[in-house]
């Protein structure tokens, strides 16, 4: 049997897996053979858009005072 | 070793758990949710897998995602940037999808079963699918090819797999056409334009190019060439998919190809409209067979080996595999039963367990029924509580009476044992009637399926008889073991299997092998003896827009709904009780 | 009883191409919740309740049918046009259109309850539209036979609730009430974010993007196309299993 966690909890988790996660798209594009160096700074932004995105999915009633965050 | 393979987030998300070496539980999502291709991260698909083992999360020693997901954002990013300044409301859509989850999959697999981070592992899509069909095949070594609409970056990829006795085994993949070039998705682009659903509609593209002429091959030829290497290349000026979510193909090729058909309007064959479709999804089918073909035959020339396993979603192509069977050079081509995304859920864990963990060989069963089984108790509770005699028989005596059940032309409803993983129903979740009656094949896209008149029935036989009635090309009873491909019928059977021969003169047969399926091969005998032909028409056991049941209540519940004369579960067997509306309100008021 | 919005459905239902598509979408919603009540009825223990949910989800399919049919018929008879249609779906809410059901976790009150309030509010829309089609007789019969039938869908939700739950239906009804205000607030809410959040998305993307974007086409230019080799590292060759990596 499956411990279910709640909604809010479940996303807290999956937002602070975000950093490892970022981490290994950077890593990934600074060491791999595509040469996108240069596309980093923007992908750590929009994985920091994310997390406003991924509050916004957890808090769905919220949600459009969550993106006020812009 | 205990590894659990998940495949979600795109289309038909699955579960599958790896004990040992061996497969001990793989089922799609659809079949618990009941939602027809379900996305969702697969939990209860998990959850059964699970239970099934006797299994608590923590006890997995790996859960392995079926694709990399910050390689495949890579690619949606990239792609949103090379459609600048075009693709604004793609890169949003892509963006709200991405970040908003599938891109976050390790903390989602961590937040919804409670494992490590350290213990979630990443194969690539296509080695995914590479591993669900070499793994899976009966072969020790194999050429690889695995083809679908796109996976991170590779939509197709080639190489070879090994597994020597008592020696490591490796998966190779040497090369890879990458998106925006996919064959996958030329194929859906053509499903999108004829006005069916991506994803789900392409079976209806390849049963309705039976019924035209390639008369625009060259115009397809225009929209894919070939490449010097061998490969192939979309001109990207036909196509949408890859500057947005709206449209799959640009204005440039509707002017080539015509009006789009619109997705309320009937295909009706005997307008020229209607032929115009027909002859499109033809051209599309013969374009495709035609580098599927030239493709297998370069890689035969390359690798010098006998076998062949196909993967990824193009692999459900039975008119294809039957072509590269018989022109590309391999003696035997083997297609797993669920050789798309949902199959990658065990593929991946098949990768992890043989080439990350490097445990030894196992050969995996050669079968598809690994999901959830029936209660065998209840179909006769649920007859007994809404007052329908229901007969509990033994094996023999059940058998016997569904096979006259099928000689007086009823259409039964036939569930037994574990569910098939994959989109087929072969055995074990079928509707099944007789073969010869066209009229019957009417009843049954009319009154049950609910389908377009131009798809075909499949017909299933035992693999003894296979090859009286079907001209099956040496390696063909192999490829017919999972219905993956599409073969003549026998032209002095044609007219007793009227129902199951499409207008091609050919069938999508499946070649029982007794050990599959007993009890569906002993029905196949005893159907025979009464009709001469020991055939039956085969199809899945639901309703359109629906997926293949899963328990008891819900064939129960499909059998009640539609025109099923007789529902067979285990060893209980009832009979339809016809009556009017008005009398049922009357009697439940 | 006039509708306040009796303008609205008479300007929604006027055009012919509207209609029909209207007419084509309510078939996908009595469709969908068709299928909500066949899992129902899967879900169900109570045998009685089992027979009802097939027979008002045959019903709906019917009412799909019906629905599918008439939108098809209309369609045949306009000339073909271009997709962008201007959408009026949410003036024309159709039964349970605003709602999603998660059949799975109801309990059958609680269900029956939802069902009932549903039913209650499609027969008075479909009344409205009745009112609306006077200029066209055969859609208009499609909604008379349909809300013919909501009228016992009505009734028997509402006898089951009362058998189900004999003390507790009342509050059953306030509940389901109060959810469908609450998933109203939730579908606005979630309307107005994605409309936020697509504003904000583009201005990234108009602002941020151009410079990436030149540096991602000139990288595609160089890249070759047909096959592409791929590294023996990714195979696993020649280094650590690259699994723990999701690039």
């Amino acid at each position: 049997m499956i411990r279910r966690r709640g909604r809010f909890h479940r996303q807290m988790i999956v937002l602070s897996s975000m950093a490892g996660s970022t981490l290994d798209l950077v890593q990934g594009l600074w060491r791999g053979p595509s040469g996108r160096r240069w596309l980093v700074p923007l992908a750590v932004f929009l994985c920091l858009t994310g997390a406003v995105l991924i509050l916004a999915v957890t808090v769905e009633a919220l949600a459009p005072f969550v993106y006020a965050i812009f | 070793m205990k590894i659990l393979g998940i495949s979600a987030h795109y289309h038909d998300s699955a579960a599958a758990l790896v004990v040992d070496g061996l497969p001990v539980g793989a089922v799609q999502q659809e079949r618990l949710s009941r939602r027809k291709n379900d996305a969702a991260f697969p939990l209860e698909a998990i959850e059964w897998c699970l239970d099934h083992a006797g299994l608590q999360p923590e006890d997995l020693d790996a859960v392995v995602f079926y694709e990399r997901p910050m390689l495949k954002f890579d690619r949606i990013l990239i792609s949103a940037l090379r459609a600048f300044p075009h693709g604004r409301a793609a890169f949003a859509h892509a963006m709200k999808n991405s970040l908003g989850e599938k891109a976050w999959v390790r903390g989602l697999i961590t937040a919804q079963l409670g494992v490590p981070r350290d213990r979630i592992l990443f194969t690539e899509h296509h080695q995914s699918h590479a591993a669900a069909a070499f793994l899976t095949a009966p072969t020790r070594r194999a050429a690889i090819m695995t083809t679908d609409g796109v996976g991170e970056w590779a939509t197709l990829t080639v190489g070879r797999g090994e597994r020597p006795a008592g020696g490591p085994i490796r998966i190779v993949l040497d090369r890879e056409v990458r998106f925006p070039h996919s064959l996958g998705m030329l194929y859906s682009t053509f499903t999108a334009y004829l006005g069916f659903s991506v994803n789900e509609g392409e079976y209806k593209v390849m049963g309705l190019a039976a019924y035209g002429r390639p008369t625009m091959a060259d115009q397809v030829r225009k929209v894919i060439r070939r490449t010097s290497d061998g490969a192939f290349a979309l001109e990207l000026d036909y196509f949408a998919f890859h500057t947005t979510v709206a449209q799959s193909y640009s204005r440039r090729f509707v002017d080539l190809f015509g009006p789009p058909r619109q997705a309320y309007e009937p295909i009706d064959l005997a307008t020229p409209e209607g032929r115009r479709f027909a002859d499109i999804a033809a051209s599309v089918q013969a374009v495709l067979e035609e580098i599927l073909v030239d493709m297998t035959r370069g890689l035969h020339a390359e690798t010098g080996l006998p076998d062949l396993c196909l993967g990824g979603g193009v692999a459900l192509n039975g008119v294809a595999n039957a072509r590269i069977l018989a022109e590309s050079g391999f003696e035997r081509v083997f297609v797993p039963p669920a050789p798309g995304d949902a199959g990658s859920a065990l593929g991946a864990a098949l990768y992890a367990d043989r080439i990350h963990f490097c445990n030894p060989d196992r050969d995996v069963p050669d079968h598809p029924f690994w999901g959830p089984s029936i209660d065998d108790d209840e179909l006769a509770r649920l007859a007994g509580e809404d007052g329908l005699p229901a007969a509990t028989l033994n094996d023999a005596a059940l058998v016997e009476q569904t096979a006259d059940d099928l000689a007086a032309g009823k259409v039964v409803g036939w569930m037994e044992g574990a569910t098939e993983f994959g989109p087929r129903a072969l055995g074990h979740r079928s509707i099944l009637t007789a073969p010869h009656d066209v009229a019957l094949r009417d009843r049954l896209n009319r009154d049950i399926k609910y389908r377009e008149e131009f798809r075909p029935f499949a017909p299933v036989v035992p693999i003894e008889a296979a090859d009286r009635y079907f001209q099956l090309p040496p390696g063909g009873a192999r490829l017919a073991r999972f219905m993956s491909g599409v073969f003549p019928v026998r032209p002095e059977w044609r007219e007793r299997l009227a129902a199951v021969t499409h207008v091609d003169g050919t069938a999508r047969v499946q070649a029982l092998e007794r050990s599959m399926a007993p009890r569906l091969h002993d029905l196949l005998e005893a159907y025979g003896r009464r009709s001469g032909l020991p055939v039956l028409l085969n199809t899945s056991f639901n309703l359109a827009g629906e997926p293949i049941v899963n328990r008891v209540v819900e064939g129960y519940s499909t059998f009640r709904r539609s025109g099923i004369d007789v529902l067979v579960a285990g060893r209980c067997r009832i009979v339809k009780r016809a009556r009017a509306r008005t009398s049922l309100i009357e009697e439940l008021a | 009883m006039q509708s306040p919005l009796s303008s609205v459905h008479r300007w929604v239902w006027r055009n012919a191409r509207r209609r029909a598509k209207n007419l084509l979408r309510f078939a996908e919603v009595e469709a969908d919740g068709g299928r909500d009540l066949v899992r129902a009825a899967e879900q169900t223990q109570d045998p009685l309740l089992r027979r009802l949910f097939l027979l008002h989800a045959l019903d709906e399919q019917r009412h799909a049918d019906l629905f599918r049919k008439r939108g098809l018929a209309l369609m045949s008879t306009l000339p073909a046009a271009p997709e962008a249609a201007s959408r009026t779906d949410w003036l024309t809410p159709g039964e349970r259109g605003l709602d999603d059901l998660r059949v799975e976790q109801e309990r059958d009150g609680a269900l029956l309850a939802f069902l009932h309030l549903s039913e209650k509010a499609a027969a008075r829309d479909f009344t409205h539209y009745i009112a609306a089609l006077e200029g066209d007789p055969p859609t208009r019969e499609v909604f008379e036979k349909v809300v013919h039938d909501e009228a016992f869908h009505m009734n028997y939700t509402r006898a089951q609730l009362l058998r189900v739950a004999p003390k507790d239906h009342g509050r059953l009804l306030w509940m389901a009430r109060l959810r469908r205000l609450w998933s109203l607030y939730l579908r606005f809410a979630g309307a107005l974010a994605a409309v936020i959040g697509a504003v904000v998305l583009t201005l990234q993307y108009f602002i941020l993007l151009p410079p990436f974007a030149l540096l991602a086409r000139r990288a595609w230019a160089r890249e070759p196309e047909g096959w592409t080799p791929i590294a023996p590292e990714r195979n696993g060759q020649g280094g650590p299993s690259p699994l723990k990596r999701q690039y």
